[in-house]
């Protein structure tokens, strides 16, 4: 394994780290307060180049490598502090954009993916029903063919961007008797015959980032609007899984590492019974197990963006990455409020937000229950 | 040992201990008797991929191609 990176890489994450602290961080706060989506921050991104980081230049992308994507992703996170814009433009890229890369026919490709890579068109994916959540797979959605259209009946629950996404890869049943290789998936857009959203809903964390409830009620999708062949929606969901549990969760990585930086500022800064707060050992281990923890992200995360490069299925790395990543953010967001005492638990300093924000780490993209059952059943278990 | 008995002696050995290799019928529903489980294809997957040296895209990861012993041990020898 190679992780040495280029110089080419190492000035474009710097790139990125600038323009997310020049563009990105005005009036998050009200924002946030406000559960409001950043349209500012959403164009600015796309006209960066963000959402169109890992898709080919011929349709519009930038066609970087996954290194390079998980570096920019890490480069977002520890710069941009409005992590629910960060959450919905991940869900976009590697649940939407990525998919219909991978699966999709060339007109689809050439219809779907340069809107999606400039940020005119929004996307997503609904998977989750209000009955099926970790058994993904029991959903009860169905799509019936009906002449040169399928025929969707159903609802999403916690469909990220649902809200405001202009398409949403939607899975359904189309062969029950077949069980998880009876799904299909297909590409929905919001103004299709029997599509409606529900309310943004109300959240503990990424308040920025809307989630709704998707209603697909007799929704009419024409033929060439399903993705891949009858039958391959589970193998597009679990392939959109990996890319998210390596990429969505290096902007973690990034938010850890200025966490660090902030926390062994504030221990050398703050005084108290005559001495830096740092040179306390309460202090500093705590320190110490961010820097650990951060570093271990680093190396699991790298490794799996290096098995993707070189074309390799890794799905119990991607679970074991997903997993330590998601609980060492909440665990660095508790040190890092601890180790600022009074100061870190109000909003204005936002680490309280950064802590909301981290719990749904543990949740989304599979629960960290999950992905230990995935560990443990690849274990022979 | 043929293809057949290798995939049977590996979702025996891994993914149903519970069977028997003599009891896999070469054309049964691994799908509909519940044998192949979400977790399970991505094994076998792996497994495939290592042992017969190939590699299966996501895209061929559909009923037909994996759905009985028979449609496995063919998709292996097409691409062999």
């Amino acid at each position: 394994m190679d992780f040495s990176l280029t110089k080419e890489q190492i000035n474009f994450k710097k790139s990125v780290v600038k323009f997310a602290q020049r563009e990105l961080n005005r009036g998050v706060i009200e924002l946030e307060q406000n559960g409001e989506f950043s349209w500012d921050g959403w164009r600015k991104c796309a006209n960066f180049g963000i959402q169109g980081l890992p898709i080919p230049s011929k349709y519009d992308g930038l066609e970087e490598d996954i290194l390079t994507c998980l570096l920019a992703m890490q480069g977002l996170g520890y710069a941009c502090k409005d992590s629910g814009l960060l959450f919905a433009i991940n869900s976009h890229m590697w649940t939407c954009e990525i998919p219909i890369l991978n699966f999709g026919t060339d007109e689809q490709k050439g219809k779907y993916l340069p809107g999606l890579c400039k940020g005119a068109i929004i996307g997503g994916h609904a998977m989750t029903e209000p009955d099926s959540g970790s058994d993904a797979f029991s959903l009860r959605s169905t799509a019936v063919k009906k002449g040169d259209k399928y025929i969707l009946r159903g609802a999403k629950m916690f469909v990220s961007n649902g809200p405001i996404a202009d398409i949403l890869l939607v899975f359904a049943v189309t062969d029950k008797a077949k069980g998880f290789a009876g799904i299909s998936t297909f590409i929905v857009e919001k103004d299709f015959p029997g599509f409606s959203v529900g309310k943004p809903l109300d959240k503990m964390g990424l308040r920025t980032s809307p989630t709704g409830e998707v209603i697909l009620q007799d929704c009419e999708v024409p033929m060439e609007n399903r993705l891949g062949k009858e039958g391959v929606g589970a193998a597009i969901f679990n392939s959109e899984m990996e890319w998210e549990r390596s990429c969505l969760f290096a902007c973690h990585l990034g938010a850890m590492e200025r966490q660090l930086e902030a926390c062994i500022r504030y221990a050398k800064e703050r005084k108290q019974f005559g001495k830096p707060i740092g040179k306390f050992q309460s202090i500093s281990n705590k320190i110490a197990d961010m820097k650990v923890r951060l570093e271990l992200s680093r190396l699991i995360l790298y490794k799996v963006a290096w098995m993707k490069d070189q074309g390799k299925k890794a799905p119990i790395e991607s679970a074991i990455a997903k997993l330590y990543l998601s609980e060492s953010y909440v665990a660095s967001c508790l040190d890092a409020i601890q180790i600022h005492g009074g100061y870190g638990y109000m909003k204005e300093f936002g680490i309280e937000r950064d802590l909301r924000d981290s719990i749904a780490g543990k949740i989304y993209s599979g629960t960290s229950e999950i992905q230990k059952n995935i560990i443990a059943s690849w274990l022979g278990l | 040992m043929q293809t057949i008995d290798i995939l049977k002696q590996f979702i025996t050995d891994e993914l149903v201990p519970d069977y028997n290799p003599d009891d896999l019928d070469d054309n049964l529903s691994l799908l509909e008797s519940g044998i192949i489980d979400s977790l399970g294809i991505m094994k076998l997957v792996a497994f495939i991929e290592e042992k017969f040296q190939l590699k299966v895209s996501d895209e061929e990861l559909i009923p037909e191609n994996f759905e009985t012993l028979s449609a496995l041990s063919k998709l292996i020898s097409q691409k062999q």
